[in-house]
């Protein structure tokens, strides 16, 4: 057995998402950070080859190499992670080929619990109906706006410079290097 | 009164859950083996002031293959139905997020056949960190930030059934471990 990391996308089971692949491979024991509302996990399984074989085999899976203080590969590699992570909604232009596993992870999970809090606070996400990385809070209805600077100041951030032009991306990236979380970081 | 808070549900027919806590949605009732037990309910410990960083156990009983005794932690004290909640399920132990009185949400852990009716569960969240326990081994840890405040509680349905619930402050008596954090927003 050995622990693995996927994103994978959520499906719904009744009211409550779960992710997908994790009971049909028959992994016994699992954790899951959601995107918030959005409809993707980070799973931490621990698996056997056999399992992390078979989830990694599903195309709509992305599989991190199992040693953390490793880089992601070569141009390509990075560039297919960076793709699959935008897809998702991810802001991903901050990855680089000389970072490693544990890097990207530890930043990537911020994401997570930014849209993670905003879900808690609205049940709603960052990325409501056409909204991407790339849309200005300009875009957002006032209400919107509200929402997103009441779940920033609620990671105790401060907002001021926030302006119509600003970004989801911008303000999503900011956060996260603004977010000292060593409890979070040593998870990976 | 002063924390750590437990109460063994001796209170009698008449009391079933002590003055400490307020029951949030159905009923509860002794059952004749000194355990408290609902069809369907969810109560809070709102007579204590606990950290947001918390810790909260309970044996968990039940019968059959669907029921739901559950311990909670970041419950709203106000109401408004949402928290983490740790129990059993069909002989599995299930960790989820959840909104709308415990009637939706987000999976964020499971751990196949470690539901075994009678056994102590235990839930602890320090900052956006959980860990979750069986029996006193340590199954699994990760993160969530959905939410961020709340107090311990129970929720269950289906004949389910608790005894020798207990909560504290994760410290033991402390206050928050969140640090404050500040960033600023480029404007670009």
């Amino acid at each position: 057995m050995a622990v693995r990391l996927y994103l994978t996308p959520a499906i719904s089971n009744g009211n409550f998402t779960v992710p997908s692949h994790v009971a049909a491979v028959g992994i016994p024991r699992s954790s899951y950070t959601p995107y918030g509302n959005e409809l993707i996990y980070l799973v931490r399984a621990d698996v056997t080859p056999a399992q992390h074989t078979a989830m990694s085999a599903f195309s709509d899976v992305f599989a991190f190499p199992a040693d953390v203080t490793a880089t992601l590969g070569n141009n390509a590699s990075v560039n297919a992670a960076k793709n699959k992570l935008e897809g998702w909604k991810f802001p991903a232009d901050w990855v680089t080929n000389g970072m490693t596993v544990r890097e990207i992870l530890r930043t990537l999970v911020k994401f997570f619990l930014l849209n993670q809090r905003l879900g808690g606070q609205t049940n709603k996400s960052l990325f409501d109906g056409a909204f991407t990385p790339d849309t200005t809070v300009g875009s957002l209805t006032a209400n919107q706006r509200t929402a997103l600077s009441t779940m920033l100041q609620s990671w105790k951030l401060d907002t001021a410079q926030v302006t119509g032009a600003t970004t989801l991306r911008q303000i999503m990236k900011t956060a996260v290097a603004s977010m000292a979380l060593p409890d979070v970081d040593a998870l990976f | 009164m002063a924390l750590p808070f437990s109460d063994a549900f001796e209170g009698g027919a008449t009391d079933p859950l002590s003055v400490a806590w307020t029951t949030t949605f159905g009923t509860f009732a002794q059952n004749g083996t000194g355990r408290v037990e609902t069809s369907g309910g969810m109560a809070l410990v709102t007579g204590e002031t606990f950290s947001v960083d918390h810790v909260v156990q309970a044996n968990l009983y039940y019968t059959g293959t669907g029921p739901q005794p559950c311990i909670i932690a970041r419950g709203d004290p106000t109401g408004g139905g949402r928290g983490y909640f740790l129990g059993m399920y069909g002989g599995d132990l299930v960790f989820y997020s959840f909104n709308t009185g415990g009637s939706a949400g987000s999976l964020l852990g499971s751990w196949t056949g470690s539901g075994v009716s009678g056994g102590l569960a235990k839930l602890k969240f320090v900052g956006s960190v959980w860990t979750v326990y069986m029996d006193g081994v340590q199954l699994g840890t990760d993160t969530s930030g959905t939410y961020s405040d709340g107090v311990p509680g129970i929720i269950g349905y289906n004949a389910t059934a608790w005894d020798n619930f207990y909560a504290d402050n994760a410290a033991g008596g402390g206050g928050s471990t969140s640090a404050p954090m500040l960033m600023t927003l480029g404007v670009g």
